[in-house]
């Protein structure tokens, strides 16, 4: 798997070509609104009281937020990458949008934030891209403002592409520093091009229900089941979409197909009982 | 960025101290229509912080009253104008207290910091 952080900084990287790439590429599109549906579904804001703010940390095209506001609720984000909150300007997005980084700090005052969301932004924090960059200071940095903006109890889901173990350790103990309280969901555990991790945190303690993971001791937060929340029973779910497709080239596909090709103004042959009908007589 | 927006931010250079609030704000105000939202706009009250909001408002020449109405939750046609999307789409934040200018282009804020304000 190909890693964007060995190549460039972020700035550099979600560069015009690639931020273009977050509207035209309907792939890109279908999985980042995918994982911001998941994520979305894991910050769990309850209705109650109305509509909420969250915050999107690498909100860059504005999909997650367009996945926000679909839910009803408003949204700030930030973005390193101009070009990127360019496309969403362009998209005229709902929320706010501030050029920033986040290993730079949040810019808020306290309390202001219901949630947060980020969509494969967090392990760019792992870099050093500047050389007064030190991921460990920044990461300090990000989580302790992070946990400030937060309502107290507000969650916030990140998903990430860790590189190794070793800086998913990294980056859930500078959470866990900075006062939050949570643990990873991996959808799709067994599968490596479906899998996909989900930090999830509270600021401060979490909800009634939920149980309180011990801070030391890698045994008893796996005993008690606190540290990590259960799978999630998606990959069910992705199954049956499967299921629901038609074969390839029937009849029904051909006369769809031939349908749209009309609604595009082409020139195409009428439909009969010849239709996608199988050819007689000995294959050559 | 929206007005309501502004509400919310504040200066994060090194040393800037606790002066870092509000920042003052520079630029003209464009409305933008959007739907009015009564519980959003209630629930983002209690956390308002009123002086500043009208702090914003004189700087970009918008007319909000001097202080919070006590009847406020009750008065729609005062939560509609706070709700009303007043946009700035150019110009600039300001601190107050070490002079930082954050600015604002196509609706864009600037938060990005140099190596010695990190």
């Amino acid at each position: 798997m190909s890693r964007p952080e060995h190549d460039a900084p972020p700035e550099i990287f979600y560069g015009d070509d690639e931020a273009r790439k977050y509207t035209s590429n309907s792939r890109m599109i279908e999985i980042q609104t995918q994982m911001s549906e998941r994520a979305l579904e894991l910050l769990n804001l309850e209705f109650e009281g109305g509509s909420k703010m969250v915050l999107d940390i690498g909100c860059g095209s504005g999909l997650s937020g367009d996945e926000i506001s679909r839910q009803g609720h408003y949204w700030v984000g930030l973005d390193i990458s101009k070009s990127m909150l360019d496309v969403a300007t362009e998209r005229e997005v709902e929320g706010d949008l501030f050029l920033a980084d986040m290993g730079d700090g949040m810019f808020f005052r306290a309390g202001m934030f219901d949630g947060a969301i980020s969509v494969s932004a967090l392990q760019w924090l792992c870099n050093a891209d500047k050389s007064w960059h030190n991921p460990r200071t920044r990461l300090k940095k990000f989580f302790e403002s992070l946990f400030a903006v937060l309502a107290k109890g507000a969650r916030a889901v990140f998903q990430f592409y860790p590189e190794n173990p070793a800086q998913m350790e990294m980056i859930t103990s500078a959470a866990m520093r900075c006062g939050f309280t949570g643990g990873l969901v991996v959808d799709y555990p067994e599968s490596t091009r479906a899998k996909k991790y989900f930090l999830v945190l509270f600021a401060g303690a979490p909800p009634e229900g939920y149980e309180t993971p011990k801070a030391k001791g890698e045994e008893s937060m796996e005993e008690d089941g606190g540290q990590t929340v259960g799978y999630s029973k998606e990959r069910k779910s992705h199954d049956k979409k499967k299921g629901k497709r038609s074969s390839v080239k029937d009849r029904d596909w051909v006369i769809k197909k031939k349908e749209s090709q009309r609604k595009k103004g082409k020139d195409v042959r009428p439909d009969t009982k010849y239709t996608a009908r199988k050819r007689s007589g000995p294959k050559i | 960025m929206r007005i309501l927006s502004h509400n919310m931010l504040q200066c994060i250079v090194k040393g800037c101290g606790a002066a870092n609030y509000p920042l003052r704000l520079n630029g003209e105000a464009v409305h933008k229509e959007s739907e009015y939202n009564e519980d959003f706009i209630k629930h983002m009250m209690s956390k308002i912080d009123y002086p500043a909001l009208y702090q914003a408002s004189q700087d970009v020449k918008i007319d909000l009253p001097s202080s919070l109405p006590e009847d406020y939750l009750d008065n729609e046609e005062f939560l509609k104008k706070i709700h009303d999307v007043t946009h700035i789409e150019e110009g600039g934040l300001y601190c107050n207290n070490c002079k930082r200018i954050y600015p604002i282009k196509n609706g864009i804020v600037n938060m990005l910091l140099n190596e010695n304000e990190v």
